[in-house]
């Protein structure tokens, strides 16, 4: 053959066979391709073309809407807003940094956050989602859909945001919501909140957030590589939050933290009949709408730092001496344990000694208040007869009394962080210090705790609690802020049963009426210690003032109350009732080192009962008009 | 041969236009099935069709012409030719176009890829000049190829694409082994390399090392390269046995596969005719590998040997390192899949260099008669 002929000739050989080489190696390269396409396609083709699929659909959750607060009149305390945010994905946008500020040269996203966000945009993986900007404006959103395709990579996100119009007043007892954090995702259940972005943390938004958030539905959304949806299937709709109805009054909460003026303390006020909590005021307080859209660090240490403590909720948790409010209670078990008669008279020097070298309690009006029944001594609040009736129960029987007042334990009220207080007893102080030295009981102990000083310690809840439980004439139901439930399924309003929490002496009706009749003398008595807020009131209220110390001060009263620093002046308290015949509103008030009960805590009180008895006729009047 | 043209009217009318029959057929097959594969990769996109037919009826044309051509007169056009090419290479590092990280193009009304013209000029120039002598080429001789190898290759690293600077090596080497390159010649290069290639790796800085990493791919960072490789296998994988049909490759109507319509075109092959379909495709390459292997051993004259059997393991080659790049054999480095993948100057000079072939073909034949 020609073709042989000449490859034969003239060193062809070696080509022959070097092509023969070349020929083979690619052969055997052709050969691990057709192994590696066999592999991928034959064995491996399931699993790939699961990817495939995984690529193009993906799964997304859908949040829910979560259940709206109301107060007792149906007022929004708690809304949900429809509100837009635009999302970056780094992998998606060409440039990612150069889109930021194509972003922010188009005012989509704010000047003073670029530093931020590019951090941000360094630090998080290239797939991650970034919230570039959060609550952007409407017509921003809406000018933002039409420019769409000019920003590769971002998009636009609808969600429900919250929105609290009570703003600071409202924020220690509805609470706040935040964005559910990395240490909430390690606490939860993560199938639970997939796709729930937000939880409640602090009041009613914190102890219902089972209740409030419903549960997330779920979608598949076919997507191309840039994350642009094609169609969406749903396959399990979202299940809305229950909408809650609270016994506040959202009117009543916003007069009670006027009335504060931003000074430090606590207004709560309850409805005795059924423990509904009308107002739950801590002051200052800070504004919750300022968490939903993401509060910085920066802003929330200063929160933290502010020594106003804006953030501590005084109202469960603060605990403050009760001072001389303490004394209508002291005085109701007195008489129903038989240490005291009502018509019994005592003479009041203005001191008392236990014994003849004993220390020197004074009373607060130093030339005494001469001879007085039980009843005069809640009105003008004398000291001296109270620190002889504390001899004379000694701790115990004053421990006892008290606790069944609810002192000395949390009330159950359905928000967190409540605080019991102490009310104290001689096993209280063994176990409360370890030093033996500190542990046994002084008789001049249980001299000041007859005044409310000393270690008895309780919270304005407490307070208003025990003020209920005299205004009921011995009846006490478990605070409440939330009275009823809407079903998210089927509508229905479900209410909570009011729920008894204790009693105390319902067969001594003449001995409880002595006590509100000394609660009445108080305010509307010609020797009552708040008689001034009183001649101002439309009704009869019962009320009780209170001074609670806050550090010793010099003994013989040598200083001038108004030249003292007012850090160190005393706590101002007031309890009271409305109407008294037929109690609708009990509440207690304590202004941080507002001076002497009769002034700055009885003027706040005074027109927290105003308020509400404007709106609230008394009952008879109600009947009247039916 | 000559009896198969003869059952075919038709080869003889191309037997006069000096065009083989075989592998007409062969490369109308290739380009019609990759026209269509690439209507469906651009989704349905008229303008890369347009395209891509504009530079395939470019490319045709100049294997019209070269096959008129004779091997002597392409041995002595191989020194201005590999001039002309090495000049451009040159004119692309000072006045080319930038794009993804590189100099690659230059633009005089038309743009192209000088590098491309390389792999065709560097094989012709090696071939004429190792056509003179008939015995194995001395230390000479070789060291002259080499550096006439490493030039070009070097200013093509230099843009930087090292990947077509590797195939440059790869194609200059072919002719120059095929020439009878001594075997200590071989051992030699074999050892230096095995020895030197650890040592200047360690001896390498992290980001010197992450630089010579990325520059065998500078369009994307490693990630990205992960990625495209990833969603390359994705869509192989999910083609299965037959496929998924024509216009249904997901991954690339979404997106989701990066270049479907020039680096990754052969996944998406895979993806919408399957196994059997890839198979087809390379049934097909070996085709053009058999018949391009039948004219180098017919060939007269050493010249034409050693450039016609270069050229047809070169074409069968340029095919596995675009399949192995897709299916992740080998790193991603950019090059085309021949006569199908959206690059013009690499499929100009694919049908040049098969009308180069089909030159030496009749001349066998000529020469025979």
């Amino acid at each position: 053959m020609a073709v042989r002929r000449h490859i034969q000739t003239a060193g062809s050989g070696t080509l022959v066979r070097r092509t023969t080489y070349l020929v083979a190696l690619m052969g055997f390269f052709a050969l691990v391709l057709l192994a590696r396409m066999s592999h991928l396609q034959l064995v491996r083709h399931s699993h790939y073309a699961g990817q495939a699929q995984a690529n193009q659909v993906q799964p997304r959750r859908i949040a829910p809407r979560r259940g709206i607060i109301l107060d007792r009149n149906g007022e929004i305390l708690v809304a949900n807003r429809a509100s837009f945010r635009l999302i970056l994905v780094a992998e998606q946008a060409e440039d990612a940094p150069g889109m930021l500020t194509r972003l922010e040269d188009q005012g989509f996203v704010k000047t003073e956050r670029q530093g931020e966000l590019m951090e941000a945009l360094r630090l998080l993986p290239s797939f991650a989602p970034l919230a570039v900007r959060a609550m952007l404006p409407d017509e921003q959103a809406a000018r933002f859909a039409v420019r769409r395709h000019q920003f590769a990579g971002v998009d636009i996100e609808g969600l429900l945001l919250r929105e609290y119009p009570l703003g600071p007043s409202g924020a220690h007892a509805l609470g706040y919501v935040a964005a559910v954090s990395a240490a909430d995702k390690q606490r939860l259940d993560p199938s639970v909140y997939a796709g729930i972005p937000l939880i409640g943390k602090t009041g009613v938004e914190g102890s219902y957030e089972e209740d409030l958030r419903g549960s997330a539905g779920g979608e598949r959304i076919l997507m191309d590589a840039y994350g642009r949806p094609l169609e969406r299937t749903s396959d399990l709709d979202p299940l809305p939050g229950g909408d809650l109805q609270l016994a506040l009054d959202g009117e009543l909460q916003r007069e009670a933290f006027a009335a504060m003026e931003s000074r430090r303390g606590a207004v709560v006020a309850v409805d005795p009949r059924d423990g509904g909590v009308l107002a739950l005021v801590s002051s200052p307080a800070f504004d919750p709408n300022e968490f939903v859209s993401g509060m910085d660090s920066a802003r929330f240490a200063e929160l933290n730092r502010n020594p106003a403590l804006p953030m501590f909720n005084r109202a469960v948790r603060g605990l403050y001496p009760p001072g001389s409010t303490i004394k209508p209670m002291l005085a109701l078990v007195a008489l129903a344990e038989g240490y005291r008669d009502p018509g019994q008279t005592i003479y009041c020097r203005g001191s008392y000694r236990l014994s003849a070298n004993s220390r020197l309690f004074r009373d607060w009006k130093r030339e005494g208040h001469g001879t007085l029944t039980i009843q005069d001594a809640i009105a003008e609040s004398c000291d001296v007869y109270f620190y002889q009736l504390a001899r004379d129960m000694d701790i115990e029987g004053i421990h006892e009394g008290l606790v069944r007042f609810g002192f000395g334990a949390a009330s159950g009220i359905d928000i967190a962080g409540e605080r019991p207080g102490i009310v104290p007893s001689r096993a209280w102080k063994r176990s409360a210090f370890s030093d033996p030295a500190q542990q046994p009981w002084f008789p001049g102990e249980t001299v000041v705790t007859g005044i409310g000083q000393g270690s008895l310690v309780a919270s304005p809840l407490q307070l208003a609690q025990a003020t209920a439980q005299i205004a009921m004439r011995g009846m006490r139901y478990k605070p409440r802020l939330v009275e009823a439930i809407r079903d998210p399924v089927s509508g229905r309003l479900m209410r909570r049963a009011p729920e008894s929490a204790g009693m105390v002496a319902p067969e001594s009706a003449e001995h409880w009426l002595t006590v509100v009749d000394s609660m009445v003398a108080v305010l509307h008595g010609p020797r009552g210690t708040a008689r001034a807020t009183g001649a101002k009131l439309a009704y009869t209220a019962a009320g009780k003032t209170g001074t609670s110390q806050v550090v010793a001060l010099p003994r013989e009263g040598e200083a001038d109350p108004g030249e003292i620093d007012e850090r160190f002046r005393d706590h101002s308290l007031f309890v009271a009732f409305a109407p008294v015949h037929d109690p609708v509103i009990a509440l207690a008030v304590i202004v941080e080192n507002g001076g002497s009960g009769s002034g700055a805590a009885a003027a706040v009180a005074a027109r927290v009962l105003d308020t509400y008895l404007a709106s609230h006729s008394p009952p008879d009047q109600m009947a009247q008009a039916r | 041969m000559i009896p198969v043209a003869a059952s075919f009217p038709v080869f003889g009318l191309l037997q006069r236009l000096r065009l083989d029959g075989w592998l007409l057929v062969w490369v109308a097959l290739v380009v019609a099935a990759g026209l269509a594969v690439l209507y469906s990769a651009s989704g349905g996109a008229g303008d890369v069709l347009l395209f891509q037919f504009s530079r395939l009826l470019i490319g045709f044309s100049v294997m019209l012409v070269l096959a008129q051509t004779s091997p002597r007169f392409l041995a002595m056009a191989a020194p201005w030719i590999y001039g002309a090419v090495v000049f451009l290479l040159i004119l692309v590092l000072l006045v080319g176009e930038k794009g993804g990280g590189a100099q690659r193009w230059l633009d005089f009304g038309i743009r192209f890829q000088p590098s491309e013209f390389a792999k065709l000029a560097v094989p012709m120039m090696v071939a004429s000049l190792l056509r003179e002598s008939r015995q194995a080429p001395g230390p000479g001789r070789t060291m002259t190829a080499m550096l006439l190898i490493a030039a070009p290759a070097g200013l093509v690293v230099l843009q930087p694409d090292l990947g077509t600077g590797a195939v440059l090596l790869l194609f200059g080497m072919i002719p120059l082994f095929l020439a009878g390159l001594r075997r200590r010649f071989i051992a030699g290069g074999a050892l230096t390399t095995v020895l030197a290639a650890p040592v200047l790796w360690v001896s390498l800085k992290d980001y010197q090392r992450a630089r010579v990493l990325n520059m065998l791919n500078p369009e994307a960072d490693p990630l990205g390269a992960g990625y495209q490789v990833i969603q390359s296998k994705i869509a192989i994988g999910s083609g299965g046995i037959f496929g998924k049909g024509w216009m249904q490759s997901s991954q690339a109507q979404f997106g989701f596969l990066p270049e479907p319509t020039t680096d990754f075109v052969f996944s998406v092959i895979s993806e919408e005719f399957g196994f059997v379909g890839a198979l087809v495709a390379m049934l097909l390459f070996i085709a053009i590998l058999v018949r391009t292997l039948q004219i180098a051993l017919a060939a007269r004259g050493r010249f034409s040997r050693l450039l016609a059997a270069s050229l047809a393991l070169g074409f069968f080659s340029s095919f596995l390192l675009n399949a192995g790049m897709t299916t992740g054999l080998l790193p991603v480095v950019g090059l085309p899949f021949p006569l199908v993948s959206v690059a013009g100057s690499a499929n100009v000079t694919f049908l040049a260099g098969l009308g180069i072939l089909m030159a030496i073909h009749s001349d066998q034949r000529y020469l025979a008669r």
